[in-house]
């Protein structure tokens, strides 16, 4: 074999090589950089909302993505408008991502049991979606004040609930603290999820004070939308076809949902550890 | 009518032989053997079988002339006044000459791959040799040029043959199926290269594998005999192991050959991190062994006995004791796993009639493992002042699967063509129990079964016309306690004056389902497979056609085959909510009926050029899998494969090249990684920030391709004769692998990787959750680097 043949066999094999390069590229992670995440819930008895948009896929130091929407009722329609990030309680709003919050004052309270729309446009293209307020959970017991002695800096609160099918979540919260010098102390409440097929449950307040405490608590009920996306987290990547998300839209993922608080919990802790 | 018939018959003999190279007397398959006769000018022609014996009926009476060819070996020609009534050898002298694909300068080859059986491809010996090697010269990867061979990934040698399963394409061993024949995960062949004389890639089961009863198709390898010339030593040193092997006569008609290999990466990796060199030492070890004896009674009257022994293992053993006056404080960490099959063949042929052989073959193989890791680490005192101890485990358990194999095949080679008959009896036996298992490869199991498996089978090889011919067959078979089912194959071939063309369909039974999740990222890291019967009907089924149109002109030999396959009854896990990292194998009784449908186009070529020669195959097809309503494409499959291998020989040197370029393996796309946040969570609540977390949204599972493959490996060996121990060669070897570096990967996703920063108190968006998300991304091999040397005396 010549030297012409050899280097032309060698060219051969290595075209596709060389080529590679100029094949377009096909990685499968390739995200688009104006996606926009979306986290919405509201809460009845509430009359005013919130939307936290993102871009997802972008640094932090981006602006955050330009986000109109428009939340409406039964015969009104009212427009969200940006607002200051930390209006936005709770969801992601830790995400290091370009964020923004978007606020709309309501004409009436959200109401239980009524079916709410978004509809509104971000950079890919517009977006709407739907949902539904659960019945608010039902507290069985305690239905008076509970009294009860500390073990250690916890104090177990047996509770019994009812809640209705539309609640995929539901939550403790403490809607109050106040020891008897007035102070707030630092606390929570775990489990932070309980089972909505259950009917009771003993919550654990962790408080950091010695003294006679006031606790209120109250647990927060979320529809499925937000739920169905909570339970997606536990896959890597959840494949579509989706199933609801209370969002739907060229572009944009997320959740948007109800959500309703059931009435107070109220314990007194007593002094004694 | 019958008068005249009757006397030409009379006037017909039948050619029985055995061809023999001239020099060890080992046989020679697949060689041509045509009897011509002087007389009428009538001719004969026959094809050797693997055993080198063939019978050629239809032979002219009187004075004839025997002609026999074979690659890499001088023509032989004789001339009788008679043919003998006694079976003939044929002892054929080596020539070394290139003339096919991958044309090495040696004599003594099987074949061309693709030139050996109509639809089969073949690798012989001279060919494993001449691809550049990964770690070893490695029977299983040569075969993967095959156009019908894909194999998940770099890491594992073993393919998947046109879209099947991976356990309905067994890998055979002188007749016996050998579980689990690899080693280092399946990254090679637990099969030495020494102890190969061909190895043969199956695409279905209906023609040439119809005796093997497996759903789709088979790899078997044939081991030499051994030469009875004189005892040989032959071997080589490589990076990862060193393989030695011994062969030589027994008396006058018996031969021997034992081989075996061992490796040092424990010693090797051991010592680099005694220097310092590594930060821990690998403790794994694996050694084989093959021992073959061959007795030859005389024509083509035979017998061998094939022994194999395959061990690996990770062992490892740590013990420090934290506060000598305390017998608690002692933290403990022990992983042994250990694993190997064992497999016995015994074949003995014989000659029923003038032009009738029979084949007994009774076989044992067997795989087994005991798998343990756990730590014991000490736990401070507690309440009652008592220390303890907290045991971690890992993996506890143990399994094995043996299967015990008896055939008899009768082979009646008769004027109107070849009649093979044949029963066969396989029993398989699985216990495994694997009761805790937290590591990623195994769910624990428990498993106990056992089945039988009962067949018969008959095909006819016959010529239709001077230009047509058909080879059909049925297959009978009995899984006791289960079911019957029947198994039927045809073929019709055209065979015109340089070239040939032929049709074919073929339905198969098998009641062996694995245990293996090929949609798991392990099982492109790990071949391991634990097999397990079925245990309610139907048994799966593979039907499949495929039509094939083969040249020669010159040095050039092209084969084109399309074909179409549809399995049924598989046994498949569901997706699930996360296959990629899900278990690689798992327990049988998750599988559900499953289906699947695959369908190709093949084109394999080679071509030769004076001391240049390459092979090549592309592939295109398309395969999917039909679990439950869910129908997805494999993660193991590519669309597109080409695969090139090229050979120059300058003097004693020999420079090789492999390059596969292939389309990427599907993956499914991430469309938006959207964070996700507790509503309304309490920033005091001290599991905050797990409830942080973030959702990525995937497409349609495996809709999309990941990146372009390409791998392009270069090899270069040199043949130096020397004069030590009696005469022999060294043979060093340089290979590297990926030549180009090449960034393949053969799988993505997205993670989350923790930050170094910790997230402080304070209101947003001063501090951040302390993570970031990236994108994973699996590699394949990068650019590795391998030698070693190769030696013959």
């Amino acid at each position: 074999m010549n030297a012409r043949r050899v280097v032309s066999v060698a060219l051969a094999l290595a075209a596709p090589v060389v080529c590679e390069g100029c094949l377009p590229s096909n990685d499968p992670l390739d995200l688009h950089l104006d996606v926009v995440s979306i986290a919405a819930v509201i809460v009845a008895g509430e009359t005013e909302a919130h939307v936290l948009a993102g871009f997802p896929h972008r640094p932090l130091d981006d602006p955050p993505p330009s986000v109109t929407a428009d939340l409406s009722g039964s015969g009104w329609k009212a427009p969200f408008a940006p607002t200051a990030l930390a209006d936005c309680e709770g969801g992601p709003i830790r995400w290091p991502i370009p964020l923004t919050c978007l606020h709309a004052v309501l004409p009436e309270a959200v109401r239980e049991g009524v079916a709410y729309r978004i509809e509104g446009r971000a950079p890919l293209g517009s977006f709407t979606g739907e949902a539904v307020v659960p019945a608010a959970p039902v507290v069985v017991e305690p239905t008076d004040t509970l009294r009860l002695k500390p073990s250690g800096y916890q104090l177990p609160v047996p509770i019994r609930y009812r809640v209705s099918s539309e609640i995929g979540t539901l939550r403790p919260e403490i809607a109050e603290i106040r020891d008897s010098s007035g102070d707030q102390p630092d606390a929570f409440v775990i489990p932070d999820t309980l089972d909505v097929e259950a009917d009771s449950a003993t919550l654990t307040v962790d408080y950091y004070t010695a003294r006679p405490t006031r606790i209120t608590l109250q647990l927060l009920g979320i529809g499925w939308n937000y739920t169905r996306f909570a339970e997606a987290s536990e896959s890597n990547p959840f494949r579509s076809p989706f199933p609801e998300f209370g969002i739907r839209g060229e572009g944009v993922f997320g959740y948007f949902d109800g959500a309703a608080v059931s009435g107070p919990i109220h314990v007194v802790a007593a002094a004694e550890r | 009518m019958t008068l005249p018939v009757l006397a030409i018959a009379a006037q017909q003999a039948t050619a029985v032989g055995v061809v023999r190279d001239s020099i060890t007397l080992e046989p020679v398959a697949f060689a041509s053997v045509a009897v011509m006769s002087s007389v009428d000018a009538g001719s004969a022609e026959g094809i050797a079988d693997r055993f080198g014996a063939f019978a050629i009926p239809g032979a002219s009476a009187g004075l004839v002339r025997l002609e026999a060819n074979a690659f890499g070996y001088a023509p032989w020609i004789r001339e009788y006044e008679e043919l003998p009534n006694r079976p003939i050898h044929i002892l054929m002298r080596p020539a070394p000459f290139t003339l096919d694909a991958l044309g090495v300068v040696a004599g003594g080859r099987v074949g061309d791959p693709i030139a050996v059986s109509r639809d089969a491809f073949v690798v012989d010996a001279k060919l494993i040799r001449a691809l550049p090697p990964v770690v070893e010269t490695d029977v299983l990867r040569a075969i993967s040029m095959s156009p019908s061979a894909s194999p998940p990934s770099d890491f594992v040698s073993v393919p998947y043959v046109r879209g099947g399963t991976s356990e309905g394409t067994p890998v055979m061993l002188d007749g016996v199926r050998l579980f689990n024949p690899f080693h280092l995960g399946g990254f090679f062949s637990a099969v030495n290269a020494e102890a190969v004389d061909h190895a043969t890639l199956l695409p279905s089961s209906g023609a040439g594998g119809q005796h093997l009863g497996s759903l789709s198709g088979a790899i078997e390898i044939a081991t030499r005999d051994g030469t009875r010339e004189r005892h040989r030593v032959t071997g080589a040193i490589g990076l990862a192991s060193t393989r030695l092997s011994v062969e030589g006569p027994v008396g006058g008609s018996a031969s021997y050959m034992v081989d075996g290999r061992r490796t040092y990466i424990d010693l090797l990796t051991g010592g680099l991190a005694r220097l310092g060199l590594l930060s821990e030492s690998f403790p794994y070890g694996f050694h084989d062994l093959h021992a073959k004896v061959t007795k030859d009674f005389g024509g083509v009257r035979r017998l061998s006995v094939t022994g194999y022994l395959n061990s690996e293992a990770v062992s490892y053993a740590y013990a420090d004791t934290i506060d000598p006056g305390d017998p608690t404080a002692t933290q403990e960490e022990i992983l042994w796993l250990d694993w190997g099959n064992a497999a016995v063949a015994v074949h003995y042929r014989d000659q029923l009639a003038p032009n009738a052989f029979v084949d007994v073959t009774l076989g044992h193989s067997r795989f087994a493992n005991d798998l343990l890791a756990y730590s014991d680490a000490p736990v401070p005192p507690g309440p009652s002042g008592e220390a303890s101890k907290s045991k971690d485990t890992l993996i506890a358990g143990n399994g094995h699967m043996a299967e015990d194999r008896v055939q008899v095949n009768v082979t009646w080679h008769a004027g109107f063509g070849t009649v093979a008959l044949g029963t066969q009896a396989v029993r398989f036996d699985a216990d495994h129990d694997y009761g805790y298992s937290e590591v990623e490869v195994l769910t624990p199991l428990t498993l106990q079964t056992r089945q039988w498996r009962i067949g018969i089978f008959a095909n006819v090889d016959t010529k239709l016309s001077e230009v047509w011919g058909t080879r059909a067959g049925v297959r009978a078979d009995r899984f006791v306690g289960l079911a019957t089912s029947l198994s039927p194959f045809g073929e019709l071939s055209y065979a015109g004056s340089w070239w040939t063309a032929r049709i074919s369909a073929s339905r198969s039974h098998q009641s062996l389902s694995s245990l293996r999740n090929e949609e798991s990222i392990g099982a492109s890291l790990l071949a391991y497979d634990l097999l397990a019967p079925v245990k309610r009907t139907p048994v799966p089924r593979n039907t499949g056609v495929s039509a094939g149109w083969e040249g020669t002109r010159g040095a050039l030999r092209v084969r084109l085959d399309i074909y179409a396959r549809k399995m049924e009854n598989l046994r498949i896990q569901p997706l699930g909510t996360d296959p990629f990292f899900s278990s690689t194998l798992d327990d049988p009784s998750l599988r559900v009926p499953a289906s699947s449908v695959a369908q190709g186009a093949e084109v394999s070529w080679s071509w030769a050029h004076g001391q240049f020669s390459t092979l090549g195959a592309y592939r295109w097809g398309r395969v999917t899998r039909t679990v439950g309503q869910q129908t997805y494409v494999p993660r193991f499959h590519r669309a597109h494969e080409f695969e090139a291998g090229a050979v120059m020989a300058r003097g004693a040197s020999s420079w090789s090249s492999r390059l596969s370029v292939r389309s990427g393996q599907p993956t499914t796309p991430i469309l938006a990684v959207v964070p996700f946040g507790q509503h309304r969570a309490s920033e005091l609540d001290e599991t905050h920030w797990q409830h942080i977390g973030w959702v990525a949204l995937g497409g349609e599972y495996n809709s999309v391709r990941l990146p372009l493959y390409v791998r392009a490996d270069l090899g270069w060996r040199r043949r130096n004769e020397v004069t030590w121990f009696g005469g022999g060669s060294v043979s060093p070897f340089v290979s590297v692998a990926n030549l180009f570096s090449a960034p393949n990967v053969l799988g993505a996703n997205v993670e989350l990787t923790p930050d170094d920063e910790s997230p402080g108190p304070g209101p947003p968006p001063e501090h951040f959750v302390p993570f970031s998300l990236d994108r994973l991304y699996l590699p394949q091999i990068p650019l590795l680097a391998f030698f070693g040397v190769e030696f013959e005396f």
